[in-house]
């Protein structure tokens, strides 16, 4: 039986892992999807009290007129950032100047647009997880099977104020639906980015679905 | 009488011996290890067609782990999905089959080592499996299934050399799937 010496196996590692590092290397210096290699912590734009409840305006408004100009701005910034860092190519249909993403809402802010009864709460978690909880009058649009969804997010009218929201901070699906929305020209979206953990934990209304069958 | 008690008990003792030689010659039966490499290169080539296609989405994936520095998310993310491509590819076609299976053993393990930690942390978050052509959330069937796949890194791992030996030393009795 022959052995293979350990030299020519580490050689061999070694070779299997350059090969794919250089790979890599080539292939995202000429995708049109490439991603930076060093990563940046996404920019959070918080949303202005003054942007959500001020009573003169209407819902159409809320983006285009708003007392700080700064705060505009800002968020345009950081959607393109955003774009550019993370989902720049991954759908080219959009049009970056009109991009303006989506900004974060606190738990206050979140209890009192529901208590306003203003816009839509949707969440971006899977149908089980919704149904062992959720805040309460949101709908489920899982992000995983967002195609089987595609139609009721159509149905709602794309200047609604939206707020979306998952787990926690560390959970993406919330922010993937609202890049998505954001790609659909919903206009006014907003996410919970503590989620449904920190809204149970603070005791917020809430309500469980018990499906037929489950 | 002595004798027939003494031959017994040795009966008795090669059983085990016996048994364990029998499952060694059928794990180093070369069509078995044939389709653990195909099975485990197929996988790991299918797994890694989608990230590699989307590798933004997958590093949001690895990003929510919540285990690496945000600033190596990227690159790690940019590089696992080809390190998969080419063990898988080497498997399935037969080259570098030991050092191939050893990388995907390293991958296998972390791999299952992030989603039990995912699961123990609670996080609610994509798997970043198969990309997002198959997107499901990390859980405990996932993690077994890594475990089925890091038993046939091992066991390609464990047998293919001697496979090799023994085609180059004695062809008759590779063809036989006898290891003696």
């Amino acid at each position: 039986m022959t052995k293979a010496s350990p030299t020519s196996f580490w050689h061999d590692i070694f070779t299997i892992v350059a090969v794919s590092v250089f790979l890599a290397l080539v292939y995202n210096v000429f995708s049109p999807k490439s991603l930076p290699l060093i990563r940046k912590p996404p920019v959070k734009i918080l949303a202005a009290d003054s942007m959500l409840f001020s009573q003169e305006r209407s819902q159409s408004d809320l983006s285009r007129v708003d007392s700080s100009k700064q705060i505009q701005r800002s968020a345009t910034i950081s959607a393109h950032q955003d774009m550019k860092e993370d989902h720049g190519t991954v759908l080219p249909r959009v049009k970056r100047e009109k991009q303006v993403g989506y900004k974060i809402v606190s738990l206050e802010q979140v209890n009192r647009l529901i208590g306003e009864h203003r816009g839509v709460l949707l969440d971006g978690r899977e149908a089980e997880e919704y149904d062992k909880g959720h805040i309460k009058g949101a709908r489920n649009i899982p992000y995983l099977e967002i195609d089987k969804h595609f139609d009721e997010l159509m149905n709602i009218p794309h200047d609604t104020l939206v707020i979306v929201y998952c787990s926690n901070p560390e959970c993406s699906l919330g922010r993937d639906l609202a890049d998505f929305m954001n790609q659909m020209e919903f206009h006014h979206l907003y996410l919970y980015d503590e989620g449904w953990d920190a809204w149970e934990k603070a005791g917020m209304p809430a309500e469980q679905t018990s499906r037929p069958g489950k | 009488m002595g004798c027939v008690g003494k031959g017994r008990n040795a009966g008795r003792t090669d059983e085990p011996s016996r048994k364990m030689t029998e499952m060694k010659n059928m794990l180093q039966n070369k069509y078995l290890i044939f389709i653990s490499r195909c099975v485990l290169g197929t996988v790991f080539i299918v797994a890694s067609v989608d990230k590699i296609a989307n590798p933004a989405i997958f590093a949001e994936a690895v990003a929510a782990y919540k285990l690496l520095p945000y600033a190596l998310v990227n690159a790690v993310a940019l590089v696992v999905p080809w390190l998969e491509l080419v063990c898988g590819v080497f498997l399935v076609s037969g080259v570098f089959l030991r050092s191939s299976s050893s990388v995907m053993f390293l991958l296998l393990c972390v791999f299952t080592v992030a989603m039990a930690s995912a699961m123990l942390r609670n996080l609610s978050i994509d798997c970043g499996c198969f990309g997002t052509a198959h997107a499901t959330m990390v859980g405990w069937g996932r993690v077994l299934e890594d475990i089925g796949l890091l038993a046939l890194s091992v066991h390609i791992f464990h047998f293919s050399q001697i496979t090799q030996g023994r085609i180059q030393n004695n062809p008759q009795t590779s063809r036989e799937g006898s290891f003696s």
